[in-house]
């Protein structure tokens, strides 16, 4: 069930009365639960089976990790859990592809474990996150187990970030499924905006993709500037995408009286990579930062155990996106260029930079950030090595073709998107992208009328276009 | 009272912002004249003939909704019939035709529910050929094959909920979308391809108006032939011992069958009267309509299987239509001319009055069969009627501007014409804007029943060439 679809609309207006009544009656993650069961088995009933294997798993083994003192108990029980959770996530999102690896490397009988019927099932790779967080800080101790399986479940399965985040904190989360805020007007209001400007983007995104998606179909034969520009239109397409769809969800929730932790913070005006990854999919880069990274050592041991840390962490956040070495070459390329950011400011390198003027060493920050993030988008996008090579080749021959700008660019999306930069550069610092209460009635109109344009810019760029899955619904 | 002007004061202000920012969007869409991409359907001709038909019943009752393929698009005049029959009965009668190309029965009910989204008509006309048993599946390219890909397929089954999508899709920034989004993606239409319609232009009573005249005698005879061995009759034993099921399996797909008791129930639901018009292929009816007895048999059962299962009258003028060549488009499509000739028949048919002139003594120049070597004729050369007086011999023609067809050029143009005697007339062309030239000729024959074969011309190599754009208009002047 897309959020973009009338289907959602329908389900979300089933949804309010019931969610109204169970406010009353404080039993909201009750009704949250059975919705968001309708919701995930829209795609299909049988991945229920498998979430509901995650939530059983972690939350009765969260339950005796948290009853015991013994440490190797609580160790045991930790890895029970994610031995369970790494198995689904391995087998149905891995499986084929250390198959694939191992026919690759001519490894005997290989081929034949290969299992072409294997469905992925969609968001697994959030939810089997969120629900490691849970069991990680249970045994951490920052959090009490939560003795209420449907209060937990509803933590795991609540619809408006069950399938692509943002990856809450069950201390985030839970105490707002139990006692949400009031649902103000006023909250509302400012749920719709967000809703709206997440639809825009996302329609946004599609356009986008419309524009490129020819290029990347047949590579060979597209002009080393068209496919300079592809790659280029892909990193905004994906980012409007999942930006869109952060958006959308955080809209849907506020709506609700719950507020969903921030996942995008004007990702493309990061100054230094660092920077990009406290901006871009934050939910996820802190769970790396928090349940990978620092217990992999994080900064603690020397400067080239944070390098390989780094690198790791990457890599391992490369392979969470998708079960393909493209994947993992973009991780790599990621961790490649935090350790150089880190090394730059690390040897005294940075000091060279200090000379220079504040601006421009934030805009020359910038635009190295910008470009090799871009770069990076390649390997999400294309599917082969051979794709891979003939791209940059692509990139090589317009780099020394001396005709860099010979583009056709469509001002009618470059207008939109630099509608949305816009917004980026200005709230690039602030702590939302729109307020979470809007008031003064000015200001309220002027919402409502930004509302209104996201609305039908929105329509415009998706009425009588198939809707378009979120991107990262495959991870 | 309190709280609830409290709640409009703090809502209220952002519920005028968004619908006014909306309303000026929509506003801003509609006044863009961009063209139609036809995303509701899919197929541009049918939603330009709904809007027509829109319009249409705006202006007063619709007593008659013809629906049928190409053939009966081409081939009644919807406009004549109003008149004929208004002039008839003394009442007014209103006739609209909402016929598309490439319909078959198990369209009908799709084009009927479309239909009465704008209006309910009082009888609907259905204008078929006999054809032979089509497959149970829906071809590809056919008609309900796209509308069954295209978003009018998600609500078309509903009573209420399909009237409301049709109220959604009109709205300029949904309408419109497509061609919006193909200018700020591509910065031009580029989604935007020709279609065969394209070339014709349709008039206010959904009638799709040709003058054009494409045939060859050998194409005639050889359709003629196959469509005659098409139907395989049922014997009179099988006739009377057969029970109307097994009847309908011979010549009806299961579709056609589904749809036929579809289009039964909407229809009786709306008191509306069904009434089958007879119709065939152009080379059926030239030069005389065949008298091949299995055939005759095969079609007259076809029909009748279909009006008894339809609860239908029958029009049943085919087997007394006699075409004569300059009546025809094609092998399967009559023109202006033999549109007009056909429906004067059903007209009398459904008046019951005297049958009309069927073949009136026209005056035109020996046809060439097509393509002709003659490098001035063409298939967007037109038949066009004569002056009707001594003084009117300016001749204005029009071209259609659409998708599919350019302005003319700002190049030296000439109209020619073609007398009845088969003698040519030149004379140089005005361009008196992007879509019509004027040419002034002296001593034309004039009178009714004269026809000329127009074209527009220029020079090329030394010697004259057809201009390829279909006229769609002609009228004489002073």
């Amino acid at each position: 069930m897309l959020f973009q679809t009338t289907t959602f609309l329908i389900f979300f207006l089933v949804f309010l009365p019931f969610y109204a009544v169970a406010r009353r009656r404080r039993s909201i993650p009750l009704v949250v639960l059975a919705f968001s069961q309708v919701f995930y088995g829209w795609w299909d009933w049988r991945f229920l089976i498998l979430l509901w294997i995650t939530i059983f798993t972690d939350f009765f083994l969260a339950q005796r990790l948290a009853s015991t003192d013994v440490s190797w108990k609580r160790k045991l029980f930790l890895a029970c859990s994610f031995a369970v959770s790494l198995s689904l996530l391995g087998f149905f999102k891995y499986w084929n592809f250390f198959v694939n690896t191992a026919v690759f490397a001519h490894l005997p009988g290989a081929g034949h474990a290969h299992i072409p019927s294997l469905i992925l099932p969609v968001g697994i790779s959030f939810y089997t996150f969120q629900s490691l967080s849970y069991i990680f800080d249970v045994y951490r101790g920052v959090h009490p187990p939560v003795r209420n399986l449907v209060q937990y479940a509803a933590f795991v399965c609540y619809f408006p970030q069950l399938v692509a985040g943002p990856i809450q904190r069950v201390g985030h989360l839970l105490p707002q499924l139990i006692k949400p805020a009031p649902v103000t007007p006023e909250r509302v209001l400012s749920g719709l905006t967000l809703f709206s400007y997440g639809f825009f983007c996302k329609a946004l995104a599609d356009s986008i993709a419309q524009r490129i998606n020819p290029a990347f179909s047949d590579l060979s034969h597209a002009s080393p500037g068209t496919v300079v520009a592809a790659i280029f239109g892909f990193g905004l397409q994906i980012y409007f995408d999942f930006y869109g769809y952060s958006q959308m969800a955080r809209g849907v929730s506020r709506i609700l009286g719950i507020e969903l932790t921030l996942n995008f913070r004007s990702p493309y005006f990061a100054a230094s990579f660092r920077d990009f990854w406290t901006r871009w999919h934050i939910s996820l880069s802190q769970w790396l930062r928090d349940y990978l990274y620092i217990p992999l050592g994080g900064n603690r041991s020397g400067r080239l155990l944070r390098y390989r840390n780094l690198l790791l962490t990457m890599l391992i956040g490369g392979l969470w996106h998708g079960a393909g070495w493209n994947f993992v070459i973009w991780g790599g390329l990621h961790g490649s260029y935090l350790v150089a950011n880190t090394a730059f400011d690390g040897v005294g390198l940075g000091r060279v930079g200090t000379a220079m003027p504040k601006a421009l060493r934030a805009g020359l920050g910038w635009a190295v950030t910008f470009v090799g993030v871009m770069y990076a988008w390649l390997y999400f996008r294309i599917g082969t090595f051979h794709e891979a090579i003939v791209a940059n080749r692509k990139i090589y021959e317009w780099l020394t073709s001396g005709d860099l700008w010979s583009w056709s660019v469509p001002w009618g999306l470059a207008l939109l998107v630099a509608i949305v930069f816009a917004i980026d550069l200005i709230r690039r610092d602030a702590p939302d992208v729109f307020p979470m209460v809007l008031q003064g009635r000015r200001r309220v109109f002027a919402f409502g009328g930004a509302t209104g344009g996201f609305f039908t810019a929105g329509i415009i760029l998706l009425a009588a276009t198939p809707a378009q899955q979120f991107i990262y619904f495959q991870f | 009272m309190a709280p609830v002007w409290h709640f409009v004061r703090r809502v209220g202000p952002f519920l005028v912002g968004a619908a006014a920012v909306v309303f000026i969007l929509n506003a801003v869409v509609a006044a863009q004249h961009l063209p139609e991409y036809a995303s509701w359907t899919g197929i541009r001709p049918l939603e330009e003939k709904l809007q027509k038909l829109d319009r249409f019943s705006s202006q007063g009752p619709v007593d008659a909704l013809v629906l049928g393929s190409s053939i009966s698009d081409f081939g009644i005049n919807a406009k004549l019939l109003s008149e004929r029959v208004t002039a008839a009965t003394g009442e007014p009668y209103r006739v609209f035709n909402f016929s598309t190309g490439a319909t078959e029965l198990v369209t009908t009910p799709t084009l009927y529910r479309m239909a009465r989204t704008v209006s309910k008509p009082r009888t609907l006309l259905l204008t078929l050929p006999e054809e032979g048993r089509g497959p149970d599946a829906i071809p590809p390219r056919s008609p309900d094959y796209i509308m069954r890909r295209a978003p009018i397929r998600t609500a078309i089954a509903h009573p209420w909920l399909f009237p409301l999508e049709k109220r959604f899709w009109d709205i300029p920034m949904v309408r419109y979308a497509a061609p919006l989004r193909d200018r700020l993606v591509y910065g031009r239409f580029a989604n935007l391809v020709g279609q065969g319609a394209d070339l014709y232009w349709i008039d206010d009573f959904g009638d799709t108006v040709n003058y054009a005249y494409q045939t060859n005698k050998a194409d005639l005879k050889f359709l003629r032939t196959a469509h005659e061995t098409m139907l395989v009759p049922l014997t009179e034993k099988q006739m009377s011992a057969w029970s109307q099921p097994a009847k309908l399996e011979h010549y009806y797909s299961k579709l056609d069958i589904s749809a036929m008791t579809e289009l039964r129930k909407l229809t009786a639901a709306d008191g509306c009267q069904i009434v089958i018009v007879a119709t065939d292929v152009a080379s059926i009816y030239y030069p005389v309509p065949p008298t091949d007895p299995t055939f005759v048999r095969a079609r007259r059962q076809f029909f009748g299987i279909l009006a008894h299962e339809l609860h239908a009258k029958l029009v049943y003028d085919v087997e007394k239509f006699k075409a004569q060549q300059y009546m025809l488009t094609d092998t399967v499509h009559l023109n202006h001319y033999g549109a007009n000739a056909f429906t004067s028949l059903v007209a009398a048919s459904l008046t019951h009055s005297a049958d009309p002139r069927v073949s009136p003594r026209v005056e035109h120049p020996t046809l060439p069969d097509m393509p002709s070597s003659d490098p001035t004729i063409s298939g967007f050369s037109a038949l066009i009627e004569a002056p009707k007086h001594k003084r009117a011999l300016t001749l204005r023609l029009t071209i259609l501007r659409n998708e599919a067809i350019p302005p003319l050029p700002n190049i030296p143009l000439q109209v020619m014409l073609r007398l009845p005697d088969n003698t040519d007339v030149t004379a140089q062309a005005r361009l008196t804007s992007d879509t019509s030239v004027e040419a002034t000729f002296a001593n034309l024959p004039t009178g009714p029943d004269k026809l000329f074969l127009a074209r527009i011309v220029y020079e090329a190599g030394g010697r004259l060439a057809a201009h390829n754009q279909p006229i769609s208009a002609d009228s004489w002047s002073r």
